[in-house]
Parts: C-alpha cells; structure tokens; sequence
C-alpha cells in the first residue's frame, strides 16, 4: 500500500532553545544546531556569500546571537542576518535589512528550505533509507530507498 | 525505479512539502510516515499534514486512515525521475 501526503513544515527547536538557556556552549554541538549551521552554509553559497558569526547593524558595529550564526553576501546583502532562536524554539532572523529587503526576505526562505531538505534527509538516514537528492529548479526531491 | 520500497519528498520554494511513497507492503507507508514525522519532530521540524491521498490498494482500506479519503489515483503517474 502506498499514499502521497501534502503539507506545510514549520520549524520549532525547542529542545535546542533549551541547550541554549542551559548549557550555551554544549548547545553549539547540538544536533539541530549542527543541521542549521550547514543550512545556512549552504543558503550562503546559493547566494553567493559566506557564513560568519555575526551580521552588522546599520552603523557597521557587528552583532552576535544566541546561535552564532550569521551570513553576509557581499553587494546583495552586505550586512547580512543573523539566526535567533527564541525560548519558544522558534527560528527568527535578525539584521537591518534598508535597502536590500527583497533579498533579506529571499535568504531567510533558502535558510529554511535547506533545513527542511537536511533534516528529512537525517531522518531518512536514522530510518536506514539510501538518500539521495536533486535539484529541480524551485524544487528539491529527496530520494529515501529501503533495503531488505 | 523497479518495485523497490522507497519514498519520495518534494520540497518546494514554498515550504510545502509532498512525500510520495512507493510499494510499501500492508499499511506499513503509513507507519513509515509516522515514523518520519517523529524524527522530524526531533529534528524540530513539524509537519501539517494537508492532504493525504491513497493510492488504490490503501483506499481499499480506509479504517487504515486517520484522515478523511481523498481522490485516488494510479500508482505510477507521479514520475519520480529515479
């Protein structure tokens, strides 16, 4: 038997939030905060920029977050953005985004697309499924193949 | 892909999500399913499910299902590209 669900994800890290409140330092090591980290690389390299530590306010002083994550894409978004993630675990981003607001909207959507792609391919993994990925345009297509 | 147990997830631009899955014996895609959702869940992604569509040997079991029946459709006519 077989099925095709439609849906909407919404990323909450709420066992992350709590690293973070509780042990800052060993939350860098937690496994969402790893996921994320890697997502943000790669929203990065999709956009032409790089990851950093922190985004710069208007007046070019640089800001971190609880996260310590952050990207900068130089001409596009050259203060960049930084990731927060708030008691609620929700994922939010901060950065002043005057006079490049399409973009600034336009990362944070890529951020959170490679998460989804990532985690659905970690959980496949823990499953013991074959992943495999491609990219189709505005798409993403994650293959999982479950052997014997 | 030959009649090999896999699934497939489709994400869009939009968030939206679609997981297709492919020659699962018995009800066990959607033990698969909820399998997935809960380590997604771990992984702090949660998923609504919107719509969920039986392929015709699942329909013909819908105390099976936990939401409402949708249209079915032929196994088959979703081309995956593997």
């Amino acid at each position: 038997m077989s099925h095709i669900e439609e849906g909407k994800t919404t990323i909450k890290l709420t066992a992350l939030a709590a690293a973070l409140q509780s042990d800052p330092d060993a939350a860098q090591q937690h496994p969402c905060l790893i996921l994320l980290r890697e997502a943000v690389v790669l929203a990065a390299r999709t956009h032409g920029g790089e990851r950093t530590s922190s985004y710069l306010t208007y007046s070019g002083r640089p800001q971190t977050t609880n996260t310590h994550l952050a990207l900068r894409i130089p001409g596009t978004l050259p203060r960049g953005l930084g990731l927060v993630i708030d008691k609620q675990g929700m994922l939010t981003f901060k950065g002043d985004p005057y006079g490049y607001r399409a973009m600034f909207t336009q990362v944070q959507h890529t951020v959170v697309r490679h998460y989804t792609v990532l985690a659905y391919a970690a959980a496949l993994r823990r499953m013991r499924a074959q992943v495999s990925t491609q990219v189709m345009e505005d798409q993403v297509v994650i293959t999982g193949v479950f052997y014997g | 892909m030959a009649k090999q147990t896999h699934l497939t997830i489709t994400v869009g631009a939009d968030g939206r999500v679609a997981t297709n899955f492919f020659h699962f014996a018995g009800s066990t895609c959607l033990q698969t399913g909820r399998q997935l959702h809960t380590l997604l869940a771990e992984l702090g992604l949660e998923t609504e499910i919107t719509r969920l569509t039986p392929k015709p040997e699942l329909s013909e079991h819908p105390s099976a299902l936990s939401l409402p029946q949708q249209e079915t459709i032929q196994e088959g006519g979703r081309s995956d590209g593997h």
